[in-house]
């Protein structure tokens, strides 16, 4: 299944909260949905849940058009938006099994379904409390059941780490993961990148409602200024006394553009790949350094998101 | 053969889910239960005193005058409480962009509107037949007949079913602070007059009974009927409209609150 986002524009009278942006991703991927607040992510997640109607443009989620088609469209998406759940008196397994009954799941296959979600998303232990009796983590938790209850092949994540503890975050990651092993297409969104960068496969990053960058993560990474960091390489030797003769050896090998002392250790700017980083490890090995730790300096996805954003807000 | 259990999964299945979802919450939630235990208490200290009165009185309108008692709580309960509390869930739901995730299921305006109005009008008949024991009770005292306290919780049912369709109806129109201030003042105001009205009916027709009202008082019915109902379509309409299009984005407020120009324009109709 194949999701695409063709030239979306959304405008609020004179405000575009999204001007043309494009971009594709498919079954099985985490796609990253970034940018500053006021950037035009919600609205256009909004949109590709069918809540919303573009001024121009279209999503096609598997060629059904959100627009021509919405109610076939949403069908196929399941939306996590980044307010929680404020129903105070009903408890988790009602709550769910009323959006079961809205999707027309029928009993008993209602019963089996929820009953599977609820230990998919560990909810089993709590499915008899209300849901004012739960921590924002455990909301979060109820709220991704809700969009997983009708089975979709999309899930649009709209924050759905803000607030969350540590513990509750990864739980959320490794949930997001299966998911994604499952072949679920997904696209979140989150301000916490360091989070983001360890499970999506890609990334789209948008400001002022236009699209900045978008792509798998390597793609980016070739295609910003931030893939000039991941070239740097860390170098740790020991005894410390060697430094100066390593940093020596280092300038005078080809591939190396640049090298400086950073108190202990040694960064290096090197131009090629990862082969050409393990050719120079080798040849440092051959000179008889002593290298305690030879590093690839990977480019955050903050670092690429700080790089190639303005930090402007609408 | 058809097993029972397989007609109550048919019909199940078939419920609105809204509707399903708003009694759950209401037995689940204290506001009902206050509602129901305050009717119920009232009207066993009611009887315990026109019990005891009795022993010692001659009085012949005594189950007349307990059941007038019990007729104006009932309809203080039915035609002003339930329909208050239907109200401010659909207000809650509206303007914390619940109702948006509801489209999402394929859960259509009218149903949501109806399941919302059906699940009131379900309430409404609870506290009813749980109070009907002790109209009947009056029966057996002096001073009214079955008809009347029969007729009597008919009309009771009426006017809180119109009650709940107006506050659901209006509730729909909730957006903001102010304009949940201005539906509840004019909810209040309607609510007032709708009270006014059915104790106006209830006192008629203890003093004349069911078929000298209806015999008498028909045309005049019809006559205020019309407003009611014209008013109820009014709303109605105005609530499938309000519903179809998708609620605002709670980020548009946070803007709007900014001074962007999302306000205006949040929502689109589909």
């Amino acid at each position: 299944m194949r999701i695409e986002v063709t030239n979306l524009r959304r405008y609020f009278g004179r405000t575009k909260a999204v001007n043309g942006i494009s971009f594709s991703f498919d079954s099985g991927q985490i796609f990253g949905f970034i940018g500053p607040n006021g950037a035009g992510k919600t609205t256009t997640m909004r949109i590709m849940a069918t809540l919303d109607e573009p001024t121009y443009g279209n999503i096609y989620i598997n060629g059904i058009s959100v627009t021509d088609d919405p109610e076939k469209a949403r069908r196929l998406v399941g939306y996590m938006p980044d307010n929680l759940p404020t129903h105070r008196d009903i408890s988790v397994h009602e709550y769910l099994d009323f959006f079961a009954r809205a999707y027309g799941i029928h009993d008993p296959q209602r019963t089996e379904v929820i009953e599977s979600i609820e230990e998919f998303t560990n909810l089993l232990g709590i499915r008899d409390k209300t849901l004012k009796a739960l921590s924002k983590g455990m909301k979060q938790r109820v709220s991704l059941a809700r969009a997983l209850v009708h089975d979709p092949p999309l899930l649009v994540l709209d924050e759905p780490a803000a607030g969350l503890d540590p513990r509750a975050r990864v739980e959320l990651r490794e949930l997001l993961k299966v998911l994604a092993q499952r072949g679920k297409a997904i696209l979140i969104s989150s301000h916490i990148l360091t989070e983001l960068a360890e499970i999506i496969d890609g990334a789209v990053i948008i400001e002022h409602g236009q699209m900045v960058t978008a792509g798998t993560i390597q793609e980016i990474l070739q295609g910003t200024k931030g893939a000039e960091a991941a070239t740097i390489t860390k170098v740790l030797i020991r005894p410390i006394d060697d430094i100066e003769p390593l940093y020596r050896a280092l300038l005078e090998m080809p591939h190396v553009e640049e090298a400086h002392l950073a108190g202990d250790h040694i960064e290096a700017d090197i131009a090629g790949d990862e082969e050409t980083a393990c050719e120079l490890l080798a040849e440092l090995v051959r000179r008889e350094f002593r290298i305690l730790e030879f590093k690839q300096h990977r480019a955050h996805l903050e670092e690429i998101f700080m790089n190639v954003t303005k930090g402007h807000v609408q | 053969m058809i097993r029972p259990t397989h007609i109550l999964e048919r019909l199940d299945n078939r419920a609105n889910p809204v509707t399903v979802k708003e009694l759950r919450q209401a037995f689940r939630g204290g506001w009902f239960g206050v509602i129901l235990i305050v009717c119920l208490g009232t009207m066993i200290c009611l009887l315990a005193a026109t019990h005891f009165r009795s022993i010692s009185t001659d009085e012949q309108a005594i189950g007349r005058n307990l059941f007038t008692r019990i007729a104006m709580l009932l309809q203080v309960a039915v035609v002003f409480g339930v329909p208050l509390y239907a109200g401010v869930r659909m207000s809650i739901e509206k303007m914390t962009g619940q109702v948006a995730i509801y489209y999402m299921t394929g859960l259509f305006s009218a149903r949501i509107v109806n399941g919302k109005i059906k699940s009131a009008l379900l309430l409404v008949i609870l506290i009813v037949s749980s109070v009907a024991p002790f109209g009947f009770a009056c029966t057996l005292m002096r001073g009214v007949g079955l008809p009347t306290v029969a007729a009597s919780m008919v009309f009771t049912v009426c006017f809180g079913l119109i009650g709940c369709i107006g506050t659901v109806c209006l509730a729909t129109q909730v957006a903001s602070t102010l304009s949940a201030i201005v539906c509840l003042v004019f909810g209040g105001l309607c609510m007032a007059f709708l009270l006014s009205i059915a104790t106006a009916t209830q006192s008629v027709l203890i003093d004349m009974g069911p078929i000298d009202l209806l015999r008498h008082g028909a045309i005049a019915a019809l006559f205020l009927m019309m407003p009611i109902v014209f008013t109820l379509a009014v709303l109605y309409s105005g609530a499938l409209l309000r519903l179809r299009g998708v609620s605002p984005d709670p980020y548009d407020h946070a803007n709007a609150s900014r001074g962007l120009p999302y306000e205006s324009h949040a929502g689109t109709h589909r």
